[in-house]
């Protein structure tokens, strides 16, 4: 299949793909310091899973398949003076690195910008395209 | 179509050029994907044997090949600089292609035209 203006379709998906994963980023440094009983889970990580969209020829883009999620154990913290702390002062928070999740966020962003690059370079070629034989 | 086959050897050449900035855009929507494999699109080499032989232009098929260069951070293969230089030399490529097609349907243009 070849749609018409098919280049941009493709930076589409690659603008959501990153969209996506920079939403995911976002919610799990929200939620850095969520604190949970040890009797539950800690929040979980989201993870955004990709695959690329083949067609044996150009390929179509990307596509989100789905998400992962990160350790539900977390880490125990001992904090007694905690409303939520258990009989021996422990709570679980989240295992997430800061600074994991924000260089991994910068990598999304550049991501996303490169495929706005695109769009912009794809554009003006199909717009010289339809200028054809005006001259 | 009127026996110009030098418009249907640019008609070929843009084909294979919107062939290659399409993978482009796909190796750049795909930069962070995992066991993704950069594509590149080679089309020249025949188009230019067709031209050499007399065969038809429009029997030049582009041909889609993957990358085997080694994986970054994200175990994608896709090298951002070399993608952006592919696709605003394709750009150009492309623009230079349609100028040249233009140009020569204006000279049709002024033939049928008369004086």
């Amino acid at each position: 299949m070849s749609a018409v203006f098919e280049a941009l379709g493709i930076s589409g998906s690659g603008m959501e793909v990153h969209q996506a994963w920079m939403d995911a980023i976002s919610d799990n440094l929200a939620n850095v310091n969520t604190v949970r009983p040890t009797s539950q889970a800690a929040f979980q990580a989201r993870y955004v899973v990709a695959a690329g969209v083949e067609d044996g020829s150009t390929g179509l883009g990307v596509t989100e398949t789905g998400i992962a999620l990160g350790d539900p154990n977390g880490r125990l913290v001992y904090s007694p003076q905690h409303p939520m702390a258990d009989s021996k002062g422990y709570v679980r928070l989240p295992d997430i690195d800061l600074g994991e999740q924000m260089s991994t966020m910068i990598m999304a962003q550049r991501g996303y910008q490169a495929n706005i690059s695109n769009v912009d370079r794809v554009k003006e070629t199909y717009q010289a395209a339809i200028q054809m034989g005006r001259g | 179509m009127f026996g110009d086959a030098s418009i249907d050897v640019l008609s070929a050449a843009l084909g294979g050029l919107a062939a290659r900035q399409r993978a482009v855009s796909d190796d750049i929507a795909n930069v962070n994907t995992p066991y993704y494999r950069a594509k590149s699109v080679a089309f020249e080499g025949e188009l230019s044997q067709a031209v050499a032989s007399g065969a038809d232009p429009a029997s030049v098929t582009p041909t889609v090949a993957q990358s085997t260069a080694p994986v970054g951070l994200t175990y994608s293969n896709v090298d951002l600089n070399a993608e952006t230089i592919t696709s605003v030399n394709t750009q150009l490529a492309y623009d230079l292609a349609l100028r040249a097609t233009g140009d020569r349907f204006s000279l049709l243009r002024t033939a049928a035209k008369g004086a």
